[in-house]
Formats: C-alpha cells, structure tokens, sequence
C-alpha cells in the first residue's frame, strides 16, 4: 500500500512533464490549415512560430517558455489564428503577432514578461480572458500588458492585467473596443495613442498612477468605467490631451487626485458621471468651447472644477455644495452655480500653490471668494444647477461598538471633570 | 507641592465657564460638521472633504481656544499677584511652568476626549464614522505644542487682555497671514522661489507643521503636489520621521524655555 502511494506521489510530481517530449513547433509545422494543435499539459522551451490558419489549445498545465529574449510565440503574416488556454512565461515578449487578418487570445496566463501581448499591422483581433501579472520594479523598468500598433478591428475584453507599465496600450489603431478588462497597480490603465474611433466600456481601473490616459485620438467613447485611487503624485482618473470628440458618459470616478483632466481638447461631452470624493473633480486646461459637462453628479470633491482662462460649459449637474434654491419647482436651483474659485485658477497656473490645497486659508478664502464669484457670468458657471442627485445612498447600519465606545468614553471624562472641580 | 500645584490649576481651568463653554462649543461644531459629512458623503479612503474638514476643524479652533485660555491663565496669575504669591512656597519657577503646562495639557484633553466620544457615540448611530490614529496623535501634538505657545504668550503679556489681543494675533498670524503672505509672494516669485518659502514656513508655523504631519504619517503627501516631492520624501523616511519629531519637541520646549526667561526678568523687576 505505501508502495502504491508513492509510486501514485511519483507520477505525481512528474506529470507535469510526462508530455515535455511532445514537439509544439512540429505539431504547427506538421498540421494543416484550419487544424486544431492540441498542446498536452507540461512546459514546453522555445521560441515557438505560427504562419499558418491554426488553433493552438493547450490544457490545464501547458506552458511555453520563452528562451533567451525572444518571444514565447511568435504569429506571423497569416490568418484566423486561435491561441487559447496557455500559460506563457519568459523573458522579454510572450506573444508577437504581426500582420495577422483574424486572431483570438483566450484564456492565457502570462507571467514573468518585459511585456505581455504585442501586436502591429494586424486587422480583426479579439483578446478575451487573459490574465498578465508583470514583474514587481518601477514602471520605465516594464513593457506593456497588451499592446496593440498600427492595427484595425480590435476587441479586448474581460482580462485582468496588474503591475505592468501600460495595461492596454493602443497606437495608430482604428475602431477598438477595450471592454469590462480590470487593470490595477500599473502606470496607466489603458493608454490610447494616435487612435481613432475608439471604445472603453465598462473597465475597472485603480491604483494606477493614471487609469485613462488619451492621447491625440479623435472619437472615442469613453463609458461606464470605475476609475478610482489614482492618488501618485502626477495621478488622475482620465487624462484627455489633444483629443477631438470624445464622450465620456456613466462613470464613476472616485477618489483621484484628479477626476477627469482636459488638456489642449475639443469637442469633448462629459455626461452623467459620478464624481466622488477627488481632490479636483474636472480639470481643463486650453479646451474648446464645445467641450461641455452636463448632468453629471458631484459629490464630496475638495474642488469641483478648475481651468484656464478659456474654462468650458457647466450644464445641469448636481454639486453637494450648491446653496441656492428652487422657487420655481423644477428641479434647477434659481441662482447659478459658481465653480470658479481663485486658488483653483491659481493652482492650475502655479502648482506650488497645491501645497495650500483645503488648508485653513484656503478654506476662508474659497468662502469669500464664494461671495464675490456670484457675480461671474461665462466661466465654469452652470445656470441651471440640478437640485438632487440621481441615485439614492444606502441607509447606514448602526456601529454598535463605536457608538459604545463613545458613550464610555463621555461618560467617564465627564466623570473626571466633574472629580477635577470638586476634589 | 508640585502636584497639589497642578491638582489646583487643573481644578481651576476646569471650573471656568469660559472652559466649560469652549468644551460645549468644540464638541458641538466638530461633532456637527463630522455627523453631517457621514450622511452626506460616500465612505472613501484617503484625502476627502470630510478629512479635510476633521483636520480643518481641529486647526481652526483648538489653536484658539489654547492660546486664549493658556495665555490668559499665565497672564492671570501674573497680574493678579497669584504668581507672587506662589513664589513664596517652596516652589521654583520651573515647578509652576511645569505645573501649568501639565494642568492646561490635561484639562484640554479632557475637553477633547468628550469630543471624540460624542463623535464616536453619533458616528456610530449613523454606521461608523472614521477616527484614525493619526488623528488622534495630531490632536495630542496640537495640544502638546499650543500649550506651550500659550503659556509663552502669556508670560509676555503680564495682563489678561493683552494675552488675549496678543494671542488672537498670534492665532490669525499662524491660521491665515503666513499663508496668505506666501500666495501673495508667490504671484510674483518663481515656483521654486516660493516652494522654498514654502517649506521654511512649513517649519517656523506650527499649525502648518501640524497639517504638513498629517500627510506624512497618513501617507497622502501626494495632496501636496509634485513640487514637494523632494521634502516629503525626506519626511517620509526613518530619518524624516526623527527630524519632525526633534522638531515638534523645540516647538514644545522652546516656547516653555522662553517662559522661564519672561518670568525670570519679571521676578528681577
């Protein structure tokens, strides 16, 4: 019996590669097009080449190993390619795809990596359920977790990439859909370069030093992502810089340093956000006069919007700070909502002035600036403040411990003061 | 004869209804504004408005009410011959400096705690409101330090009136004009002219040494803009953490020694 159970222990252990003698790269040579590979589980070394229609399937435990600097898999010049349920680890890339019409990702773990996916020249891709965990070091010490150039007709979908330099990074790409991917503790969330006609819907980004950085892309769709805990010293929730057209619609941004921040846009609509608790919800710097931010709710920022002198359109939202009333009944409050305050201006023109953010005379500043800012007419002004804020907050439960805590903790310093006088 | 001294000034502070009420009041405002915030705000970690508001409070008015009261006291005693008096027991200078720091220390913790216990008390009802440690360790510094300054404020002064002038200019001196003299050097400096400014002010102003420790030790020094990385990574270090307690001790120790001096020249007189 204790025979048995080693030799069941043995097999065991070396299952993991009992099929290391199988030839991946033969399999690819070897099968025709529109073949299935089916890879058996074990790790396999190698720089492995696909240039023809396949699919490549591993099992549970199928792993390719890079060696030396070259990538893991490497598919080239071909068509309808299907790569799926792999692990790759390795050194510098672990798949590189170039000129590819049709390629499917799915369900690949990939670790270890300078840079995860990298694919260029390629048209008709979709990357789903990937998972890439980067290297524990700075950021300028890392690749990407997927990276898209020069490419059309991509979809990247439900994958969780952490700890790389740029979760998704996408240049010189028309038409994408990056949808319901997950991307935490990198540098930027997804990176749009150069891009046009483009879409990220339901993302979750956070502790990123920036969720979405946008930049010279025009057209894109920005929706129902949840971008919170961009807190780093240059962090922000989305960073728009020379983008024209551009909606950013049903977000929850939450907790950033800056929400959302405009620089050198136009033509940007910014609608039915959540905008909680950032220490400047909307920033924007030499935006256009159709860039506008309209219904959407602020809650809890230390500062609800600052620009330049150009400023852009307030319309309809709600803000927690707003004191003016509604005679009239319609849901709009009957004065404007100012959000224009010096230290915000200031701030925007000098950073030193950040040191001051929400200290004591800033506080009585903003205040008074509160009175004589009333008179403003055009700049980050909304003439038609809502009064209540779409959605309903959760009814809080009773903290019995704290609310104890607290009574004892009356109690007796009241006791002691009461002994301190009379004794 | 040390500890019946602070038993006695402890029971006088506490007695004052000028105590009392500052007690109501503190309680009242800082409870008001937190409670509201937890109705009214997500529960969300780092630098909020709610944060921001629980540390504004904390600077606005415990500075104030430490200053006028510490300082009244001193001055009190001065003028109306209590110091004289005491000066004929076997007590020395030192002794009743002690002694008043410790009863003025004690007496506005007191005023603090009951604070706290409402907040926690009414947070608790509304669902847990949140109270960290470093905040806590900041009230006790904001205590620690206004003391002192009061105690060398009214030490200065001689009579209560001119302690309470006096420490009302100190007060808006430290919460308002340093600062605003900075925003306004600052429309016409360089930005590294005035970060410099920036952070000598960070050290020669105990509330924004205050403000400045709460970033550091909560870990939120990013608030505080690029522009002063360098500093707070300094501050952020083992040896960072030594200089900000050296220098929170001299601003402990520093007003106290200059007391003694004031009362010294004074017993000459």
């Amino acid at each position: 019996m204790k025979k048995i159970g080693f030799a069941l222990l043995f097999f065991l252990f070396i299952s993991q590669t009992v099929y290391a003698d199988f030839d991946v790269q033969h399999a690819i040579d070897a099968a025709k097009p529109g073949e299935v590979v089916h890879i058996p589980a074990g790790r396999y070394h190698g720089n492995f080449i696909v240039t023809k229609p396949i699919m490549l399937k591993g099992e549970e435990g199928t792993e390719l190993i890079a060696e030396k600097n070259e990538p893991a898999l490497r598919i080239e010049n071909t068509a309808n390619i299907t790569v799926e349920n792999i692990n790759l680890s390795g050194k510098n890339k672990a798949i590189v795809a170039s000129n590819v019409d049709g390629l499917e990702l799915h369900k690949l773990q990939i670790k270890d990596f300078h840079s995860g996916v990298h694919i260029q020249r390629s048209k008709n891709v979709r990357i789903h359920e990937v998972n890439v965990t980067g290297n524990v070091g700075h950021y300028s010490r890392k690749g990407n977790g997927l990276a898209v150039f020069k490419s059309e007709n991509i979809i990247i979908e439900n994958n969780t990439i952490e700890q790389v330099q740029d979760g998704i990074y996408v240049e010189d790409v028309k038409r994408i859909v990056v949808q319901r991917n997950k991307v935490t503790n990198s540098r930027y969330g997804t990176h749009f370069m150069y891009t046009s006609d483009a879409e990220a819907l339901l993302n979750t980004y956070h502790h990123n030093v920036t969720g979405l950085m946008v930049m010279m892309t025009t057209d894109i769709h920005l929706e129902s992502n949840t971008v919170e805990n961009h807190v780093d010293f240059n962090g922000y929730g989305m960073l728009l810089y020379d983008v024209q057209q551009a909606k950013i619609k049903h977000n929850t941004i939450k907790n950033n340093r800056t929400g959302v921040a405009l620089q050198k846009s136009s033509n940007v609509h910014i609608e039915t956000n959540d905008f909680q608790m950032n220490q400047t919800a909307l920033e924007g710097t030499k935006v256009s006069d159709d860039t506008k931010a309209s219904n959407n709710n602020f809650t809890g920022n230390i500062l609800t919007a600052r620009s330049d002198k150009q400023g852009f359109k307030l319309e309809s939202n709600y803000y927690d700070d707003y004191s003016g009333i509604d005679l009239e009944d319609n849901g709009l409050g009957d004065v404007p909502y100012v959000a224009v305050s010096s230290f915000g201006q200031w701030m925007v023109r000098q950073p030193v002035y950040q040191y001051f953010v929400e200290s004591p005379s800033v506080i009585l500043l903003t205040s008074l600036d509160q009175q004589i800012n009333k008179t403003e007419k055009n700049m980050l002004v909304d003439h038609t403040p809502r009064l209540a804020a779409e959605g309903t907050k959760e009814k809080n439960k009773v903290n019995v411990v704290q609310m104890l805590l607290g009574l004892s903790l009356i109690l007796s310093s009241l006791w002691l003061w009461k002994r301190g006088i009379t004794e | 004869m040390y500890s019946m001294l602070i038993k006695l000034e402890l029971k006088q502070m506490l007695r004052s209804r000028w105590m009392q009420l500052v007690g109501i009041l503190f309680t009242l405002v800082f409870t008001a504004i937190i409670v509201i915030q937890q109705m009214a705000l997500p529960d969300v970690e780092g630098f909020t408005r709610q944060t921001a508001s629980f540390l504004n409070v904390l600077l606005f008015l415990l500075p104030l009410f430490i200053l006028t009261i510490g300082s009244m006291s001193v001055a009190g005693d001065v003028e109306s011959g209590w110091f004289s008096l005491l000066k004929t027991y076997p007590m020395t200078r030192t002794q009743y400096i002690a002694g008043k720091y410790m009863a003025s220390v004690l007496a506005f913790l007191l005023v603090v705690v009951v604070a706290f216990g409402v907040i926690l008390a009414l947070g608790g009802f509304l669902g847990g409101v949140r109270l960290p440690i470093i905040f806590i360790i900041l009230t006790l510094l904001c205590i620690f330090i206004f003391v002192s300054l009061a105690i060398a404020v009214g030490a200065f002064a001689k009579t209560r009136l001119y302690a309470l002038s006096l420490s009302l200019v100190f007060w808006s001196i430290f919460l308002l004009l340093i600062s605003y003299a900075l925003m306004a050097i600052g429309t016409v400096v360089a930005g590294h002219v005035l970060q410099k400014l920036t952070i000598i002010a960070m050290h020669i102003n105990p509330v924004e040494w205050l403000r400045f420790g709460y970033f550091i030790f909560t870990d939120q020094a990013s608030v505080l803009g690029p522009a002063f990385y360098d500093i707070t990574q300094f501050y952020s270090s083992p040896l960072g953490y030594a200089v900000y307690v050296a220098v929170t001790l001299l601003w402990i120790a520093c007003p106290l020694a200059y007391a003694s001096l004031l009362l010294k020249k004074g017993e000459r007189r």
